[in-house]
């Protein structure tokens, strides 16, 4: 079964006074239970439109949502599920352990159960020290850390997250990135969507990336990113004025690496290699090295975005 | 529908109300405004203990609508607009449940702030006049009531329409809810000569009768209003607030958030 | 402020039609026959007298007749008309509810992936 099943999802805002405006069309996905999603996107395309059918935030204009084998709408649904939503605001005035039994408090749960379960998921988040500490008085960084403790106080097995290191300094999104992957090795299914390439390039199993309401490209990262690369990348050393002023001026991709002097990059595609690296070494030049290209998952992702927008007009 | 995520969800809608300062300012002013009735009877205008009661039941009445429409206002839109109500919705709670809870906080924090002015009256007219008035206690209930309607009806209002306009609404619903039966028994056999009969008929129909719920005059001259009466009145109140809620349901479960 | 601004509109929009009961004004004056015979309405009114000036008896037996009529509990048509209401929410009522808890619930839990 999956943990998300999605099929001709679409959404059609309407609002008087103004011109209908569609988020979704026809968007089709499954994702599998276990391991890390990451649902891509520009901004505009529809990944919190969906994220917000599947938690019950918006109704849906057309197609199906299934959370777990239950409808989306069901709210049985909600109970094995937790959402951290693109912008955390919590009560200010509760503390981290008063907001946690309230959030924790829709599912049934014993007193005794629920002190444990609130203990375990502030030590879990690295916010056992703020216990009693009001939700106002702490950073924004903490606050996204609480903002995981409750989509997962109630333990749940799939964890839906909108955008969680959006707007958080490098240092704390390690931080929150590392608490996702805690989650992953209990065995949770993450679905989450980011802005961050390199980010779910290196935590993400599967990727689904989303265009202005379509769904462009889905599928394993590992094989979405097989594959020679065409280029590769070559670094030598020169004297200043002569290879590198000849490249230049005949637009061949180069660069000096400004930490060491007299040290240059360029890209070829790897047909041109043994041409160049032999007018590097006729021009008195010493060759460093040599590297394929790795195929990254920014270069697929602007490419297919580029290549749709240029479909669409 | 769960009753416990209803109760769960007013419990924190009270605390918020008690961290908030304005509760304690309200809550200042309508002892305050309560205490200058007392003090009032120094211009020895007619019976003291009547006099006393009315301006005090006047006082309640208004700090109870007061207090209805300041906290209902702005309950819903405010957790919307600052999001927190999206971490609640996505767990089991239904729109419903969420509603109610909101309604509840509110109605529990009025019942709280009303008891105490109430038994307070009733001690004050016990040591002025040295008998207790037990309809003090009903019409206290029945003011209860009237929060709860207008309440649920302040809340529904606050889902379509912006805060100034929900503010402006609610009041003509409460100034006409108090507009005794005879004026709108006049004015809808006034107009039905014209086709402006069924409009009136409609809006007698559909607006709160909340004249059930005034007991000042019977407090203030002295009669006695059967339980049976009270019973009837809570139930209309109730019967009302739930019907108003419903329709709340049904506007905010077709509200994207 | 904006609470205060509210609450000051609100009192002056609704002071008219819910102070005066001890004051006597009356705030539903129309032609209604006064049980006149009605003896044991006169005591009490008497009974209301007690303690008030002389000049506007005649106006003060009009107001308490007048609120004596629009009491609810004390006016028979104005009682059935209540339970009338009454009726019509109780009906209301039960029809939103089964369409709030059960029908529309149906709807939703009839999909199955």
């Amino acid at each position: 079964m999956a943990a998300l099943e999605i099929r001709n999802l679409s959404k059609t805002y309407r609002s008087p006074g103004r011109k209908p405006f569609t988020a979704l069309r026809d968007l089709s996905l499954a994702v599998p239970e276990g391991g890390i999603y990451g649902f891509l996107g520009p901004n505009g395309a529809g990944k919190s439109t969906t994220i917000k059918i599947l938690v019950g935030l918006i109704r849906k204009t057309g197609g199906e949502a299934y959370v777990l084998g239950r409808p989306a709408e069901d709210l049985t649904s909600h109970q094995e599920m937790g959402y951290l939503p693109e912008v955390s605001t919590y009560y200010p005035y509760l503390t981290c352990r008063e907001l946690l039994d309230f959030y924790c408090s829709f599912f049934g749960l014993s007193r005794r159960k629920r002190v444990s379960r609130i203990g375990e998921t502030l030590a879990l988040t690295g916010l056992t020290s703020k216990t009693d500490t009001p939700v106002r008085e702490l950073s924004k960084g903490m606050q996204q850390r609480l903002g995981i403790a409750q989509a997962v106080i109630h333990d749940p097995p799939l964890l839906i997250l909108d955008e969680p290191t959006a707007a958080l300094d490098p240092l704390i999104q390690k931080e929150v990135r590392d608490i996702i992957l805690k989650f992953r090795d209990q065995g949770k299914t993450i679905f989450f969507s980011s802005h961050r390439l390199t980010e779910v390039e290196y935590i993400c199993d599967r990727v689904a990336v989303l265009h202005e309401g379509r769904l462009l490209l889905e599928g394993r990262l590992a094989e979405l990113l097989e594959g020679p690369s065409p280029d590769c990348d070559v670094t030598f050393s020169a004297e200043e004025g002569e290879i590198w002023d000849r490249w230049r001026n005949s637009g061949v991709p180069v660069a000096r690496i400004t930490a060491s002097p007299q040290t240059f990059q360029a890209r070829f595609p790897q047909k041109e290699i043994k041409q160049r690296v032999s007018e590097i070494l006729s021009s008195r030049g010493s060759l460093l090295s040599v590297t394929p290209v790795r195929r990254n998952l920014e270069d697929l992702f602007v490419k297919m975005i580029a290549e749709a927008s240029h479909e669409t007009g | 529908m769960r009753p416990a995520n209803i109760w769960q969800i007013g419990r924190l809608t009270l605390c918020e109300w008690t961290r908030k300062k304005v509760f304690y300012m309200f809550f200042i002013v309508a002892l305050a405004f309560f205490g200058l009735a007392f003090t009032l009877n120094f211009f020895n205008l007619g019976p003291q203990a009547r006099f006393t009661m009315d301006l005090s039941l006047t006082a309640m009445g208004l700090f109870t609508a007061i207090l209805s429409l300041g906290l209902s206002l702005s309950a819903i839109p405010q957790d919307l607009e600052n999001k927190t109500a999206w971490c609640l919705l996505s767990r089991p709670v239904s729109r419903f449940d969420y509603l109610c809870g909101k309604f509840l906080g509110t109605v529990l924090l009025i019942l709280i702030i009303l008891s105490i002015l109430t038994v307070e009256l009733v001690v004050v007219t016990f040591l002025k006049e040295n008998r207790l008035h037990w309809t003090i206690l009903q019409a206290g209930l029945l003011l209860w009531v009237e929060s709860l309607v207008l309440t649920a009806v302040v809340l529904t209002f606050s889902l379509p329409f912006s805060p100034p306009m929900n503010a402006a609404f609610s009041s003509f619903v409460y100034a006409v809810g108090h507009l005794s039966s005879t004026y709108i028994q006049a004015l809808s056999q006034e107009s039905r000569n014209v086709a402006g009969g069924i409009p009136v008929l409609l809006l007698k129909l559909a607006l709160p009768q909340l004249q059930y719920f005034d007991l000042k005059s019977a407090v203030v001259q002295g009669y006695p209003v059967p339980l049976g009466y009270t019973g009837e009145a809570v139930l209309y109140g109730l019967l009302y607030a739930l019907m108003v809620l419903l329709l709340g349901e049904l506007l905010l479960s077709r509200k994207d958030l | 402020m904006r609470i205060l601004i509210l609450s000051l509109a609100l009192f002056f929009t609704c002071a008219p039609f819910t102070c005066g009961s001890s004051f006597g004004q009356a705030p539903d004056a129309r032609e209604t026959p006064r049980p006149h015979s009605t003896e044991s309405l006169e005591e009490e009114l008497e009974h209301q007298m007690e303690g008030k000036g002389h000049k506007e008896v005649h106006g003060e037996r009009d107001f308490f007749w007048m609120e004596y009529q629009r009491q609810p509990w004390r006016n028979p048509q104005e009682q059935r008309r209540m339970l009338k209401i009454l009726l019509a929410w109780l009906i209301l009522d039960a029809i939103l509810v089964l369409y709030v808890f059960f029908i529309r619930k149906v709807r939703v839990r009839g999909k199955v992936p």
